[in-house]
């Protein structure tokens, strides 16, 4: 991996030698004691020995999680509850643990940061390695806060992760609940959507009807628990809808959303997609609303038992959109599905 | 302390002392920071980590069948320990699961002498059969450990004039789920194995097909009594508040139907007929006999996280044996905070006197009268275990009916 000592944890390209001096200095008077103290070149190379720890899936310490996600909130807090995004870059949807995955993720798009990523949430939970996967990535948006986007899904919040796998996964790898609860305090920081270029407007669920512009999103106080209703609850959980308008889930809550919706939308504040994720799709990706609005899904036979395949979503310098679609990672002398062993069932 | 118990069985190196006590007060820090905690129910944890251990420790060696116990030849005691032996050694698939398969081939030798003819694939298997026996004792146990992506199983296998066909697929592309909803004017599951089935036929006399579409179409439309989410109210109050000025938020239900998924559904029967009779038992000490598994699968014909407030399930295993087979088809429904409900399908069918019985079973149960129910310091962790959930949930009606063919 290449290191710029010179600059903090910027990327070389986008600032110029002072500026980014400048930057280093005010991050570092606003990290913790212990941090602060320790040189640029050191957190660095400790960002770095972690990444690379990380990628042989082995998890950090708590101790290292603690002060990992202590950085990491410094990092969120700057940005926007519209994080502007630029081209090229490469949008991707849920993960949900499935780290071997995600690393067969970089390898079909290109390593990070190489290649610009955008992620639309949904990091842990159903997968067996929430850990090492939301570890991961909140390493490189540390590492190169420029070259990576990490948006909140509704499985970054306490209670979903308490029925669906990651505050399990928590106590189980270091034996408290440490771990999730810091993770989770994290969560509360992550940006809910991003712009790319004016252009492409991506969220992990999708529209809410208290939501009409996109400078509406930006009032929104980002900085809590998912809340049950509301219109930031809406852009966690929303999802598109054959029927036109707005519909209410027969199950009683959330709302779907027609094409005169994602029409409106979209004229209203001059896009020209919404991407999302929040829902499987077997082919990795899917359309909707006559091409206003694409669903992607990047957990490959998600749950290790629905064979579906996952996708990504180029965007290059001329707006060119490309899907990549790919299987699961396959690691040797493990089988891909899940083996039951015969029982007595009666 | 609820999630102390769960995990000590885990930490079998550490000492006790030391890692339960952090534990513990991280706990009550836990609880004081998030009073919502308790409102969440919880999803399988213990089989999703079942399933992890039997991902990660099943392999086996790619061997053609050395014995089979699908072959005369295995009738003799000590062949059956042979095959059994190699079985552990090749194979290292989870200790706790492993005994009662070996125990089955141990007793191999015990079972009756009037061996019927077992042929795999079953003899009407038309295409490609794709479903490797175990290398050592010729068994058909799919999911195979050496499937591959994309998942495909086919698997059948003949007793005498029994057939049964298996058939295990990836979840149906958009394609398929236009087609699929425009029959069923519902969305379908968000997992929809619509070509997984399990098939069962005797000459020209019986045929049952268990698949996801035809439990479908019996899903409610419109239901009169309509599940709701725990916070539905509070979420519909809020809501009505806020867009009563606006025209275009209707806050109505547009075709409402039965989003938990429930079915009644127990089986497509194409050809036989069933005789009512609620006095007629699936003779379970014969099943609990461990006679030797000769095909095993297990599938899921469609499961939906709603939304991420509880589950709904449709899972099918079947065995047979030398003697007699048994499939159930399981649905399983827990609303957060809501209710718990299991329809459950048994279908039995003794190879020696080819008698029919099929039992349509259902429980529910209110989740808090369940959650009262649970003993012990972890009552979520048995509110996700299915199989004590079945063994406590009351009892709304049983069917029974029956035919010899």
């Amino acid at each position: 991996m290449d290191i710029d000592t010179d600059i903090q944890m910027e990327d070389a390209i986008d600032t110029s030698p002072s500026t980014a001096t400048s930057t280093t200095s005010t991050k570092l008077t606003s990290l913790p004691p212990t941090l602060s103290q320790t040189s640029p070149t050191t957190q660095i190379n400790t960002l770095d020995g972690w990444i690379e720890q990380l990628s042989q899936c082995k998890p950090l310490s708590e101790s290292s999680i603690k002060q990992l996600c202590n950085m990491a909130i410094d990092t969120f807090k700057d940005e926007q509850n519209v994080q502007p995004v630029q081209v090229p870059v490469t949008i991707c949807g849920d993960i949900h643990g499935q780290f071997h995955d995600l690393m067969e993720l970089f390898k079909i798009g290109g390593p990070c940061p190489d290649t610009n990523y955008l992620f639309m949430g949904d990091y842990v939970d159903r997968g067996y390695y929430s850990v090492e996967t939301v570890s991961y990535l909140v390493c490189m948006k540390i590492r190169y806060p420029k070259r990576i986007t990490i948006l909140r899904g509704n499985h970054e919040s306490r209670q979903i992760t308490q029925v669906y796998g990651f505050y399990d996964e928590c106590f189980r790898k270091y034996g408290s609940a440490n771990v999730w609860k810091i993770f989770t305090d994290l969560f509360d920081y992550f940006p809910i959507t991003a712009l790319v270029d004016n252009s492409i407007f991506c969220l992990h669920g999708g529209l809410s009807p208290m939501i009409e512009s996109i400078d509406q999103v930006r009032e929104l106080n980002r900085i809590q628990e998912v809340p049950h209703e509301g219109p930031m609850c809406d852009l966690l959980w929303s999802d598109p809808d054959d029927r036109g308008g707005w519909g209410i889930s027969p199950r009683g809550a959330g709302f779907t959303f027609g094409q005169d919706i994602s029409e409106q939308f979209n004229h209203t504040n001059g896009l020209s997609l919404i991407a999302r994720a929040h829902q499987l799709v077997m082919e990795g990706y899917s359309w909707s609303h006559q091409d206003l609005v694409v669903t992607i899904f990047s957990a490959p036979n998600y749950c290790y038992r629905c064979g579906n395949q996952a996708a990504i979503m180029e965007v290059n310098e001329n707006h060119n959109r490309d899907f990549l679609q790919y299987d699961p990672s396959i690691r040797p002398g493990e089988p891909t599905v899940t083996r039951k062993t015969p029982d007595y069932f009666l | 302390m609820s999630a102390d118990n769960r995990f000590s069985s885990e930490k079998t190196t550490r000492d006790e002392d030391q890692t339960r006590e952090p534990i513990r007060s991280s706990k009550s820090t836990l609880k004081a920071d998030t009073p919502t905690s308790s409102s969440i129910g919880s999803v399988f944890v213990n089989s999703a980590r079942e399933m992890h251990q039997l991902t990660t420790n099943a392999r086996f060696p790619n061997k053609k069948p050395t014995q089979s116990i699908l072959s005369p030849s295995f009738l003799s005691a000590s062949s059956a320990n042979r095959s059994s032996n190699k079985h552990t050694q090749t194979s290292s698939i989870s200790t706790t699961t492993i005994p009662s398969f070996q125990t089955s081939l141990n007793k191999a030798a015990t079972r009756p002498q009037s061996t019927p003819v077992v042929q795999v694939p079953a003899k009407g298997h038309t295409g490609a059969c794709n479903n490797p026996q175990c290398s050592d004792c010729g068994a058909v146990i799919i999911p195979s450990p050496r499937a591959t992506l994309p998942l495909q199983d086919t698997p059948s296998i003949s007793i005498s004039d029994w057939e049964i066909y298996t058939s295990r697929n990836p979840i149906l592309n958009a394609t398929e789920i236009e087609t699929y909803e425009s029959i069923l004017s519902i969305p379908v599951p968000e997992m929809i194995f619509g070509n997984n089935k399990v098939e069962i036929k005797y000459l020209d006399k019986f045929h049952i097909n268990y698949n996801s579409l035809d439990a479908l179409k019996l899903v409610a439309l419109n239901p009169s009594d309509l599940i709701q989410v725990s916070y539905a109210n509070e979420w519909f109050q809020s809501r009505q508040q806020k867009h009563a000025s606006n025209d275009e938020v209707l806050l109505e239900m547009y075709r409402p139907f039965d989003w938990t998924y429930s079915t009644n559904y127990q089986g497509t029967l194409l050809k036989g007929k069933f005789i009512r009779d609620d006095t007629m038992n699936i003779p379970l000490e014969k099943l609990k006999r461990q006679d030797p598994i000769l095909f095993f699968d297990d599938m899921i014909l469609y499961e939906d996280e709603l939304g991420d407030n509880g589950i709904s399930i449709m899972n099918i295993k079947i065995r047979a044996m030398h003697s007699c087979l048994l499939l159930l088809q399981r649905l399983f429904v827990r609303v957060d905070n809501v209710l718990i409900r299991i329809y459950d399908t048994r279908l039995y069918i003794d190879f020696e006197t080819n008698l029919v019985v099929r039992e349509f079973k259902r429980q529910e149960l209110d989740y808090d009268s369940l959650l009262k129910l649970c003993t012990g310091n972890d009552p979520r962790s048995l509110m996700r275990d299915i199989n004590w959930c079945s063994s406590e949930l009351p009892v709304i009606d049983v069917q029974r009916e029956y035919m010899t063919i």
